[in-house]
């Protein structure tokens, strides 16, 4: 006669729930531990100041929130906001502006991003101009209502290259 | 013979009313061990002592066979457990408070900055130890059947120490503390598909922080000590079940002999003598030197240079030189695996027990250390004053990933290529390639501690910057 015998389904039964009951074990703990990522400065929006406070070209720190502020004059004359994590995207050393060396962008003759772990140099816009970075910095959304400047911090925005999709037009 | 004086006469009625009472007898079912009988007793029936076999050969005892050192690093670890468990008591895992606790424990509590020193030293000391017993394993051939599972288990002992000391790292909640770990988890972030889930998982959220702290205290404290002495648990029944430690065939007092030595007093003398050794070592140390403790950690201001510590030095190395994927990820994973392989690929049983497998391997090891060192160095110095960009540099994958795993590849079968006119053994070809890459790891290291300065740039050891080294 073909087939398995009671016993041996029942068998193949009990090890397998014991599997399964071993997956869903490990699958609950790691949702358990699994980070929300809103903790600190991240995962709110905040507003980092009045439109009018920043001027065209200039790149403001703001610390709280571990971004640069950029302020853009763009092609058609508009001025834009970009707000740059400040994280160096080659091993995560915080990258200073530093506005008095020579600048890399068409917008200011002085002033460019400058690593100091392994001299890693970006432009106004984030983009890496030479140096052992693999991609841009990253980049937060940002929102003009009315008068304020308002960064999203709740997403942390990866990009290849600079694009004027990526500024938020006054 | 004349009758012993009265006080001698006191005191052995005095041991033997306890001796004898039922109170010591319930605890001890055995009397002391000065005739062989209880020497064999005191063995089985000794929780603490149990691990032990009742005798040991001559070979095992043996100081220019093992150096003692796994005795070394395990006695370390005794201590780490010691000194971790009392400075529980000073510490908390917070980004407001972890920093000033350390303070407060080199400056305010009793004995705090010898716990703290003890406690550092002794994580480099074990670190070290676990290299070095493992190199001595390996050299002997100790790793052949049956103990190849022990050696497997050893590898991941090796990760799981490394492991333990890269989040302890983080606790002191300095500069140096902050960015080593930034930097670590921003390697591991590039593993390919997972990286960036592994990071935020180990880090808690998008960056080293608060949750950081904890996880890290938690696997520090916990989890990883755990999984340590289920392992060390394990590669210990294991020694008694393959035989003990390993002898070459022939050696001396082998166990089943008559002139094998008793575990009692032999074996435990020697490791009561390595104990006050690692205990006296780390005792001295900890006086002399103190832990550092830089500026408290500072999101805004990386230290320049960045340095991990420094057995992850030579990983930091490696990726200035190629894709930081395949220098902090594929690479250290790839050798892992290899380590794991090498009981499984030298089947040959004979030449156990024997330090570099005779005369020929012990040549071998030298030369191949003398072909790996200044190829190392001068792949180093060609990558500062020439490097592999000026050659190539677009596509980027060619310089980040064709070139070096071409020069690895290409080292590695050149090595090959001149061993192949000695016929070597399977072993001798092991001991040729663990020989360099050994060799190449180290000089990676020194040259990480000592040569590199501000901005990672290649220096002279006299022009270190201040905190330029870390340890």
């Amino acid at each position: 006669m073909q087939g398995y015998s009671r016993r041996e389904f029942l068998t193949w039964a009990w090890w397998v729930s014991a599997g399964l009951l071993a997956v869903a074990a490990v699958a609950a703990a790691i949702v358990n531990l699994w980070p929300k990522g809103n903790s600190g400065p991240f995962g709110r929006k905040a507003n980092v100041g009045k439109v009018a406070s920043f001027a065209p070209a200039s790149v403001t720190y703001i610390p709280d929130y571990r971004l640069h502020l950029v302020c853009l004059r763009l092609k058609d004359g508009g001025t834009g906001f970009l707000a740059l994590y400040r994280r160096c995207t080659h091993l995560g050393c915080s990258v200073p502006w530093v506005p008095d060396e020579p600048s890399e962008d068409s917008l200011a003759p002085l002033g460019r991003f400058h690593c100091p772990c392994h001299g890693s140099i970006y432009n106004r816009y984030g983009e890496v101009v030479s140096g052992p970075a693999p991609r841009p910095l990253d980049t937060f959304s940002v929102t003009i209502t009315g008068d304020d400047v308002v960064v999203d911090t709740g997403k942390i925005i990866r990009r290849h290259k600079f694009d004027e999709s990526q500024v938020a037009r006054v | 013979m004349l009758p012993p004086p009265p006080r001698r006469r006191l005191l052995e009625s005095i041991t033997r009313r306890i001796g004898q009472s039922r109170v010591w007898k319930s605890i001890f079912r055995y009397g002391y061990p000065n005739t062989d009988k209880n020497r064999m007793l005191v063995i089985l029936h000794t929780f603490f002592l149990h691990m032990h076999s009742v005798r040991v050969s001559r070979h095992t005892l043996k100081p220019t066979y093992t150096f003692g050192l796994g005795l070394i690093a395990f006695f370390a670890c005794v201590i780490l457990f010691v000194t971790g468990g009392l400075l529980m008591f000073y510490y908390l895992p917070s980004v407001t408070k972890a920093y000033s606790d350390i303070v407060n424990l080199q400056t305010s509590i009793p004995f705090g900055d010898l716990l703290r020193n003890a406690h550092r030293w002794g994580a480099h000391l074990i670190v070290l130890a676990v290299i070095l017993h493992g190199t001595r394993v390996f050299l002997t051939g100790s790793y052949k059947k049956p103990r190849e599972f022990n050696w497997v288990i050893g590898v991941g002992l090796f990760v799981v120490t490394l492991l333990l000391s890269f989040t302890g790292y983080l606790l002191p909640w300095d500069q140096l503390s902050y960015w080593a770990i930034t930097v670590g988890s921003e390697m591991a972030g590039y593993a390919p598909f997972i990286g960036e889930q592994v990071k935020n998982f180990l880090l808690g959220a998008r960056e080293v922080g608060q949750d950081t702290l904890v996880r890290f205290y938690a696997f520090h404290i916990f989890l990883l000590p755990t999984l340590l002495v289920l392992l060390l648990g394990l590669h210990f029944w294991r020694i008694r079940k393959d035989g003990g430690v390993s002898a070459p065939a022939g050696a001396k007092g082998g166990k089943g002999r008559d002139d094998a030595l008793f575990s009692w007093p032999y074996l435990l003398v020697v490791e009561a003598l390595v104990f006050l050794g690692v205990c006296l070592f780390l005792l001295l140390l900890s006086v002399a030197v103190d832990a550092p403790l830089r500026d408290i950690a500072n999101p805004d201001l990386p230290e320049n240079p960045s340095k991990a510590p420094w057995f992850f030095l030579n990983l930091q190395e490696l990726l200035l030189h190629m894709s930081p994927a395949l220098a902090g990820v594929i690479i250290p994973i790839a050798l892992i695996v290899l380590l794991m392989a090498i009981p499984y690929v030298d089947r040959r049983l004979e030449d156990v027990g024997v330090w570099f497998a005779g005369k020929r391997g012990k040549m071998i090891a030298l030369w191949s250390a003398l072909y790996s060192a200044p190829l190392i160095v001068g792949l180093i110095l060609f990558d500062q004053f020439v490097g592999t960009k000026t050659l190539v540099s677009h596509p980027d994958i060619i310089p980040s990933w064709i070139i070096p795993l071409a020069t690895i590849g290409g080292l590695s079968l050149g090595l090959y290529a001149l061993l192949r006119p000695l016929r070597p053994s399977v072993r001798e070809t092991l001991i040729a390639y663990f020989t360099a890459f050994a060799i190449a790891y180290l000089i990676l290291t020194v040259v990480g501690l000592f040569f590199r300065g501000e901005g990672m740039t290649l220096i002279l050891p006299w022009q270190l910057p201040k905190g330029g080294l870390s340890f």
